[in-house]
């Protein structure tokens, strides 16, 4: 006979009331361990996906108008003539600015002209660069310009002007072939001419950018993403005057990114789960000594310390906590796994969840020391005295 | 010399800003080997002064020796540990804890001890033996019956082997035939050494002891002594 089997005696003496104890750690640690796995492995996803694709910026001259836009960014009414351009120079300032990170750097100029007797927008920039930003760019037909003589057509205008490769077609005065047809992408480069920058600039003696794409390698460090960006921008909007800088997020991103948000969100949902717990398992104690007023009355009698009464109480709750601990750690481990198998995040870290084990085991001890804490407190407080005459 | 003096004892309880003076002035010396009864009218303060000579409860003035030992000189937690050692209780309404069984109820005066399960068990078994109950080992206390319960109480009280027992109306709650019984093992322990303290109300209880304290009014009124106890 320990203090320990007392206190299991009378946890099998109230099953009902274990049960549910039980039950309650396990959905708050489930619940917790659960979606923090599941923010680490969409942040990790997240991460992965970044390190393929970068982080990319825009810079475009600021205060610009609601007018044309390219990739649903506005870069102002190419129609009119006081369109706004960054000057040609930044494209090679930017680049001594030697900021951490970048890796690309592609210009574009986006005017207007008649072509073919239709109002249509060109866009310059420099093929090579552009490639490799957008690695989904794809042609349906042809080939990649192999010189500034050449053009592309995004697929709705090459329809619309009834164009292949192969044709010949003028611009500004001079005529230029048809390399090949952009797959369609649905948006605003379907209805493009694209051609070379420095080209575009000599032939229509417009000079000037009207955005630049960035590309950022991201940091190392996984979660500090939106600090580099921040960064960046405030360093680039710092050194260039006039300009405006603003992330782009593809869709993938973004939903990506939503996801990560949201399961953070019901981390901290979690956390109300987790203080109910507490107050679960704390009342539960305080009732559980209320109601055996008289056996500790006994018990002292008997010669019992107040350490060993505050002893079996706490042995009480810690082993509630302590089973529940395991039990909701596994709990969480299996429906973490479920979620990230669901939402698409990135494969389990055994590792990783390894490592977890213990910081909940931890807090799940902590969760049972500082519920059962007062009331095993006032257990051995009590006058023996008139806790006997309770009986 | 006896093994428990109560020098000028006095208790006011107070409760709700209400003084109630229990015990006045009472000084009791109980010799070791005494089977004590101690009788009086209800509220005359018997079990007061019981757990005052149970280092259970701080008289307002006077002090308790047992043993030569200053027992509300010692700290709580020394106080506790001389109940374990001292001290044997025996209630009317038995005070079994419910979810234990017999033997187990028994053994938990020597869970905070240094001692092994198996001499725990040992220990508990053999005083379940002599009380009568060798065979109910592992009831539940609502599997028994009330006499059978006390005798589990009595178990737990002399399993530690204290040399003091003190029970509360320990037959108060039992048949006569039952009671008696009871008694008889009281007496039995009493012969083997034990000095037992009982408060009783019951008449036909005091042929068993050989010396008889009235109360009355937190008084002593007399103290009946029998030279030849049976
Ligand atoms: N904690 C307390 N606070 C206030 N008054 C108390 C307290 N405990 C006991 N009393 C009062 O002290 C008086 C003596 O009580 P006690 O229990 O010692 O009497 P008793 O002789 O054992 O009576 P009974 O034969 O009915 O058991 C009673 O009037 C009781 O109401
Ligand atoms: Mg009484």
């Amino acid at each position: 006979m320990r203090l320990l089997d007392v206190a299991l005696a009378h946890l099998k003496l109230r099953k009902g009331r274990t049960a549910f104890l039980l039950l309650g750690m396990v959905l708050c640690l489930g619940t917790l361990v659960s979606f923090y796995l599941l923010t680490h492995s969409l942040q990790a996803e997240y991460h992965r996906q970044l390190e393929q694709t970068g982080i990319r910026l825009l810079v475009t001259p600021e205060g610009l108008e609601t007018g044309d836009s390219y990739l649903g960014v506005p870069v102002g009414s190419p129609v009119r003539s006081s369109q706004v351009l960054l000057p040609k120079e930044y494209f090679q300032e930017i680049r001594q600015l030697e900021m951490t990170g970048l890796d690309l750097v592609s210009p574009k100029l986006v005017l207007a002209s008649e072509v073919m007797g239709r109002q249509v927008l060109l866009c310059g920039l420099d093929l090579q660069l552009e490639r490799a930003l957008q690695d989904w760019w794809a042609l349906e037909t042809g080939d990649f310009p192999k010189n500034a003589e050449e053009v592309i057509v995004g697929f709705d205008l090459a329809g619309s002007l009834g164009l292949k490769p192969g044709d010949q077609v003028l611009i500004s005065g001079k005529t230029y072939l048809v390399s090949g047809i952009l797959l369609p992408a649905g948006r605003g480069e379907d209805k493009l001419f694209f051609k070379d920058w420095e080209e575009m600039m000599s032939l229509t003696g417009v000079e000037g950018i009207s955005l630049m794409e960035l590309r950022f390698q991201v940091p190392a460090q996984q979660g500090s993403e939106d600090l580099a960006v921040e960064e960046w921008i405030s360093s680039l909007e710092a050194n260039l005057t006039g300009v405006k800088v603003t992330r782009v997020i593809d869709e993938r991103e973004a939903r990506q990114e939503l996801l990560m948000r949201i399961s953070q969100f019901a981390g901290y949902g979690a956390l109300i789960v987790f203080l109910l717990n507490w107050l679960m398992i704390a009342v539960a104690m305080m009732s559980s000594v209320k109601e055996r007023v008289g056996e500790i009355g006994i018990l002292r009698a008997m010669g019992y310390r107040q350490k060993h009464i505050i002893k079996i109480i706490m042995l009480e709750a810690g082993m509630i906590t302590g089973v529940g601990g395991i039990l909701g750690f596994a709990a969480g481990v299996f429906l973490g796994a479920f979620l990230i198998h669901l939402l698409g995040g990135a494969g389990m870290n055994w590792a990783w969840i390894l490592w977890l084990f213990l910081p909940v085991q931890v807090l799940s001890w902590l969760i049972g020391l500082t519920a059962a804490g007062y009331p095993a407190y006032k257990a051995a407080q009590l006058d023996p005295v008139p806790a006997l005459r309770q009986l | 010399m006896g093994l428990i003096k109560g020098i000028e004892i006095s208790k006011v309880y107070e409760s709700g800003g209400e003084r109630v003076a229990v015990l006045h002035n009472i000084s009791l010396t109980v010799e070791a080997g005494d089977f004590m009864a101690l009788m009086g009218p209800s509220g005359s303060g018997k079990s007061t002064l019981l757990t005052i000579l149970g280092a259970l409860n701080p008289p307002t003035q006077g002090k308790l020796l047992v043993d030569g030992i200053d027992v509300y000189g010692l700290k709580q937690e020394r106080r506790a540990d001389f109940r374990s050692h001292y001290l044997g209780f025996v209630f009317q309404q038995f005070h079994l804890i419910p979810y234990l069984t017999a033997i187990e109820n028994v053994m938990l005066p020597l869970a905070i001890l240094p001692y092994s399960h198996q001499e725990q068990r040992e220990k508990a078994q053999a005083v379940l033996e002599k009380v009568g109950l060798g065979s109910k080992l592992n009831r539940l206390p609502n599997q028994l019956s009330g006499g059978e319960q006390e005798r589990v109480a009595i178990a737990r009280a002399i399993v530690n082997q204290p040399p003091i027992i003190l029970a509360d109306e320990p037959t108060g709650a039992l048949d006569t035939a039952t009671g008696q019984e009871i008694m008889e093992l009281f007496r039995e322990l009493n012969r083997e050494g034990l000095t037992i303290v009982m408060v009783t109300h019951n008449e036909e209880t005091l042929h068993y002891v050989n010396k008889t304290v009235m109360i009355k009014d937190g008084v002593i009124e007399k103290i009946l002594v029998k030279d030849d106890a049976p």
